[in-house]
Formats: C-alpha cells, sequence, structure tokens
C-alpha cells in the first residue's frame, strides 16, 4: 500500500509506530527529523498516489484544533475541527485536497495527548455549551484507523467529557475498531453518501453505496448515532431521481428519521482545486456543466440550480418524515 | 511540424544526427543540427546551459516547434534500476544547492513512471545518494532546465533517460565519454520506435473529432459560435452523448433541411446543443427571459446577472419626454420581481 514509510526520529519508539511497522512489513522505513523536511517539500502531482503513495508519522506542530467555518455544522453551537491527518487514500475526482496539499502522501499525526489538550481548552471557552469536534476535514476520520488507532486515543476524552461532540466523517466501512467500543451519546459517526452511479462515476476507490449503507446498519444496530452528508451533490439529468432512490435505500437500511441530522452541500470549488481537477479529470462527466464564480469566490453552479437541487433533495426528505430541524445546508448562503 | 531534440552531450546524440541525416545549422553559439523535420540542439552540462540554450532556440523557432523531447543518460539512485533501461520521466523534480525546488515538472508517460532529480553539484557519497533516493529514482544535470524552457513556451515536452550504471560522478563521466556511442544508439532504436511519430496533444484537433457537425456545409459558423458550439460538443462528449446518435437526432435533421441562412441554422444548433448539455440551466435562463423579453417592445432593456449568482437586474431605456418617462415608470412597476427571486431560490419547474 504505501510505497515508502517516513516517521520522525522521536516517534520511532512510539507503539502505534511498531505497530504500522508490522502492517506494512516490505515498506523500506526512512527516519527524518520532521515531517516538513520531505512532505510538499517539492510539488507532487496528486495523481501519482495512484502508483507510489508515501506514509509520514510524526508530530502535529501549530494549530492542532481550528475553528470551523460558518454553516458547517447544525447550528447554534461552536464547531472545531481537529487536525489528526492529512491526505486520503481515497480518490474523488471532486475533491478539495487535490489543490490544498501539494503532495498526495499520506501523513498520520501521533500527538494525540496535545491535541486532546487543545480540545479541553476550547471546552473551556465556551462552558456551558455543547461543542462539536469534527474529525476528518483534511482526511477520511475512519479508512486508516486501523493505521493510526487514534480511536481508543479520543474515545475516553469524549466519555469524559459530555459536552464535548465527536462527528467521524467517512466514505469508508472500516468499522471493526469502531464496534468495539460502547456507543457515547455524543459520538456521531457520519457517512458521506451520493447516488451509487455517481460514487461509481467520482468516488474512485471508496467502498460502493451497499457497503456504506450495511456499515451504517451495523453500527445503528449497535446503538451508534449516525448522520448523513449528501455532500457533494453533482448535478446530473436525473439527479433528482437518483436522490429519490437513494433516500429511498438508505430508509429501507436504516429508518432515515432516526438519523441525528442530514447535511445537503452543492458540489463547490475554489479556484485552484478547480484547476486541478480540470488537470487531473478531464473527462469528467461533471465538467459539462456550467460553473461560475459565486458569492464566496468559490466556483459553483448558478443560483438557482443550486438552490432547485437543495430544496428538491430537502423535499424528498421531508416526505420520508426527516425533521426539518435535522436538515441543513453546508456551506451554502441563505 | 517540428520536433526538437535536447541532449547535453554530443556523444549522446550521434545516433540521432546519423539515422535522422541532421546538417549543422548555424544560429548564435549553438549547437544545432536541423532537418526538415527536427532540430537537435547539444546544450552543454548543466541547469544554465540547459535553459540558455532551449529558451534561444526556442525562442527563434517559436512557431515551428511543437514538441520537444530530452535525451540522454542519466544515474541511477534507485538500486532496482539496471543500466541500459530506458525510461520516460514522470516528473522532474530539481535538487539545486542542496535543496529541493518546489516546482516540479510532470510529463504523460504510457511507459513504467520513474521521477528524475536534476542536480546542480556533483554528487559523490552516498548518503547524498541515499538522501536523493527519497525524491526520485533517476538524476540528471539538465532536464530541469529544458523543462522549465519548454513550460515557459508553452510546448509539450516528454523526457527519456536511459541509465547508466549507479557510480560516482568522475567515474560516472568517463564511462558517458567511453559508453556514449552505445547509449546513444539504444536511445535512438527506442525513440525512433516510440516517439518518432509523435504528434504533440494539440494537434490531435477537436476539429476532426467533431468535423460531422462543424465542418457540416448546411452551418456557417463565426469565429466565436464555432468555439462555442466546439466546447458544446466536448461537454456532450463529457456527458458520453456521442456526436454518432446526435447527428441523428430529429431536432438536428430537421435543422439540416430547414431553409433559413446558414449563421441562423448555426446559432439554433447552438441553442439545442445547450439545452441537452444544461437543460435545468437552460430552463432558469428561458424562464427569466419570459419574464423579461415582454419589456423590449417598450424599449426596456432588462438583463439579470449573467452569472446568475445575484438577484440584481439590470434596466437600461431611452426616454424621449416627461410622458414617456412616466409611462416607462408604470412599465417597470409591472416586472414581477417575486417571480424572479422565486427562480432563484429554484423554483424552476
Amino acid at each position: 500500500m504505501f510505497d515508502k514509510i517516513f516517521i520522525e526520529e522521536k516517534y520511532l519508539e512510539h507503539p502505534q509506530v511498531i505497530k504500522v511497522k508490522k502492517l506494512f512489513p516490505k515498506a523500506p522505513i526512512i527516519q527524518i527529523s520532521k515531517i516538513e523536511d520531505y512532505f510538499q517539500k517539492a510539488k507532487k502531482p496528486y495523481l501519482q498516489k495512484r502508483e507510489t503513495l508515501n506514509l509520514f508519522l510524526g508530530e502535529k506542530k501549530g494549530q492542532l484544533v481550528k475553528q470551523a467555518p460558518s454553516a458547517y455544522g447544525l447550528s447554534g453551537e461552536p464547531h472545531y475541527y481537529y487536525v489528526h491527518a492529512f491526505n486520503c487514500i481515497y480518490e474523488c475526482t471532486y475533491c478539495y485536497l487535490q489543490g490544498y496539499f501539494h503532495s498526495p502522501d499520506i501523513v498520520l499525526f501521533l500527538n494525540h495527548e496535545e491535541i486532546k489538550n487543545e480540545m479541553k481548552q476550547i471546552l473551556t471557552l465556551h462552558p456551558q455549551k455543547n461543542v462539536w469536534f469534527h474529525a476528518g476535514e483534511y482526511s477520511d476520520s475512519l479508512a486508516l484507523s486501523h493505521v493510526s488507532g487514534e480511536l481508543e486515543h479520543y474515545y475516553p476524552f469524549f466519555k469524559e467529557n459530555q459536552n464535548a461532540i465527536l462527528e467521524l466523517r467517512t466514505k469508508s466501512v472500516n468499522i471493526r475498531n469502531l464496534l468495539k467500543l460502547t456507543p457515547l451519546p455524543n459520538m456521531i459517526v457520519s457517512f458521506s453518501l451520493s447516488p451509487d452511479n455517481r460514487i461509481k462515476k467520482t468516488d474512485l476507490l471508496t467502498p460502493p453505496l451497499f457497503h456504506r449503507l450495511k456499515a451504517m446498519q451495523k453500527l445503528k444496530n449497535q446503538g451508534f448515532k449516525l448522520a448523513i452528508h449528501f455532500d457533494p451533490i453533482i448535478m446530473s439529468d436525473d439527479v433528482i431521481f437518483l436522490y429519490k432512490e437513494l433516500i429511498e435505500s438508505i430508509d429501507s437500511y436504516i429508518n432515515i428519521p432516526s438519523i441525528e441530522y442530514i447535511s445537503l452541500g452543492v458540489v463547490r470549488f475554489t479556484k485552484d482545486v478547480f484547476t486541478s481537477v480540470k488537470k487531473n479529470y478531464p473527462e469528467a462527466d461533471f465538467l459539462s456543466s456550467t460553473f461560475i464564480t459565486s458569492f464566496d469566490q468559490k466556483v459553483r453552479y448558478s443560483r438557482p440550480v443550486r438552490n432547485y437541487l437543495l430544496q428538491e433533495i430537502k423535499n424528498i426528505l421531508l416526505i420520508h418524515q426527516v425533521h426539518e430541524d435535522k436538515i441543513y445546508l453546508c456551506m451554502e448562503e441563505s | 511540424m517540428m520536433v526538437l531534440l535536447v541532449f547535453a552531450y554530443l556523444k549522446e546524440a550521434q545516433s540521432f544526427i546519423d539515422l535522422l541525416e541532421l546538417k549543422p545549422y548555424p544560429l548564435l553559439n549553438l549547437k544545432l543540427y536541423k532537418n526538415e523535420n527536427y532540430l537537435l540542439l547539444i546544450t552543454g552540462e548543466g541547469i544554465v546551459n540547459a535553459t540558455l540554450c532551449t529558451t534561444s532556440v526556442l525562442t527563434h523557432f517559436n512557431q515551428e516547434i511543437q514538441m520537444i523531447f530530452n535525451l540522454g543518460i542519466a544515474g541511477a539512485i534507485n538500486p532496482k534500476i539496471s543500466k541500459f533501461e530506458i525510461f520516460e520521466i514522470r516528473t522532474n523534480y530539481a535538487f539545486i544547492n542542496q535543496k529541493l525546488e518546489f516546482k516540479s515538472f510532470s510529463f504523460e508517460t504510457k511507459k513504467t513512471p520513474l521521477d528524475l532529480l536534476t542536480v546542480n553539484e556533483r554528487v559523490l557519497s552516498l548518503d547524498a545518494k541515499k538522501q536523493l533516493s527519497h525524491h526520485g529514482d533517476l538524476i540528471d544535470r539538465e532536464a530541469y532546465g529544458i523543462s522549465q524552457a519548454a513550460h515557459f513556451f508553452k510546448k509539450p515536452i516528454k523526457i527519456i533517460k536511459i541509465v547508466s550504471d549507479e557510480l560516482a560522478d568522475e567515474e560516472f563521466c568517463e564511462v558517458v565519454k567511453s559508453n556514449a556511442p552505445l547509449y546513444s544508439e539504444k536511445l535512438a532504436d527506442y525513440f525512433l520506435e516510440n516517439h518518432a511519430q509523435t504528434k504533440p496533444q494539440h494537434l490531435n484537433s477537436t476539429k476532426n473529432e467533431f468535423s460531422d457537425i462543424l465542418n457540416n456545409p448546411h452551418f456557417h459558423f463565426t469565429h466565436s459560435l464555432f468555439h462555442q458550439t466546439q466546447n458544446l460538443l466536448q461537454d456532450l462528449k463529457l456527458k458520453n452523448i456521442s456526436l454518432k446518435s446526435l447527428i441523428k437526432e430529429d431536432f438536428y435533421l430537421e435543422l439540416i433541411k430547414e431553409e433559413i441562412p446558414k449563421k441562423e441554422k448555426s446559432k439554433r444548433l447552438n441553442l439545442e446543443l445547450k439545452k441537452i448539455v444544461d437543460p435545468i440551466g437552460t430552463k432558469v435562463k428561458t424562464k427569466l427571459q419570459f419574464l423579461t423579453d415582454p419589456f423590449l417592445a417598450q424599449g426596456i432593456h432588462i438583463k439579470c446577472d449573467p452569472d446568475l449568482e445575484s438577484p440584481f437586474l439590470d434596466i437600461n431605456f431611452k426616454t424621449t419626454s416627461k410622458e414617456d418617462l412616466e409611462h416607462k415608470v408604470i412599465k417597470l412597476k409591472q416586472i414581477d420581481y417575486d417571480s424572479i427571486e422565486k427562480i432563484f431560490k429554484g423554483k424552476i419547474y
């Protein structure tokens, strides 16, 4: 899976590093003083991840927990995301990571204690309030959880701090380690879902819809709280019909009104990412749509088209008895 | 079409000069050879020479040169690579003054992809080689400069390298000198077999791909309409709608038969293609036009935000008298702004 594994010197004897070495016995180990000496040092084309993907293990420096932008989660409560990893093993053709980092190599950070300390400080800023901590902003939060071993680090923290809410965002079905844990009332596993044929076209290397729905069902049966992200919604001639089918499928696996919340977001790109998408995936079907520069300088569909998609899909959810309060529009101006 | 072949040393290039029957071409102080289809440049050693010479040739032959190949010998820093193997480079990095340059150049390659590091000083110690091997598989002294010049002139480039032994640098130079004819022969064989017919990508004209429509004598496309239609046809291709099926569609066959000017026919085709490419976007525009076009008869031009991002209206009219102004103000009050806002809120159907 990994071409080379770069490990910061001070973590060479870290228990997780020893586990990683056993997981990938054939990958050459390169001892480095710090990740920044190698990662993003030169621009490594995004699609090289298909042939040679390296793994970096080390320390996250700088800000470890960051305030999320507005309209990131359910409104009314503060939202933060913590930086536990960079980059993803999947290859979603619209993914913003292709224009965000200058290398597709995977970085897993090991200084979880420091991240938790920062979370603790943030909790003190919001007494008497629920504070959300989202994982998976720069990486899928579960896809490599067996490699990072991070669930066991964060679980006790959220068990102790009930006003801290953990959201694990994922497209993976890597739930084995999660199923070993007892569900917490303040822990939500959120799945990004798209219609099956959209997943096949754009979410390259990700598990098919059916597998994700099965994983959700297993978690629900064990008592885990679930959420759904319909994000990004991508235009096609039959898009509304496809979302109707998708919502019916979800409902057949996990009674959809029981979902904690559902976010809706229409596909959007920063200008740099849009340039990268056109370069990396010139044959992507969604590039045939008309895109404009929108209110926040991001590249999106025109406002009537975005609102049409959001309203139509929201209506389907309402028909399926999803409470309106549980639906929010992600990164969209109202 | 002219192809530029760039080498560092004459000995690496000799087989090419012989096989392609290239003759010396006097230009500045360059070592340049030429025939009808090829230019061959010897840059000398190092990034500076490579950049300077390539830039000079590209400046002089900018119109003619459509494709560049950098060919030559590279040292292996990946121990798995064998001597005399030939590789097309995937990404070219530069390691200058012990520092990795951030900018890199990537190339399309179908063969086993390897990464090349262009270095500006001799790499003697094993430690240094090990350090470099974290970033690439081969090292050379010129490719980055040639890539940079090609990038500057927006010319497609391929880098093809033949591997020498993993040797210390002084020995490396000797080996290059003594074995150069052999390396050159192998490179020339590889090039002639795989790339002698290479055409740059942009010459694989989209004109041909869509010529059944774009060259159809029933249509007359102005320059801008031609490009718009070509882009729409490209979008249809992305949507997996084939040109073959499109030209069998009723609308197309009827349009061909219609007795209207060719230019008008082309415009109509353009509109029909837009409907297929972006049915919802077209619906939005049609609905907005339905609300704004009736005012044209009163000399009032109403335009929506061309990006359809903001529900503002750009209203223009001329007025000739107080009465005319009052009449137009009454008309303006009839603009159905509520319906326009509803469209912006997504109520399309």
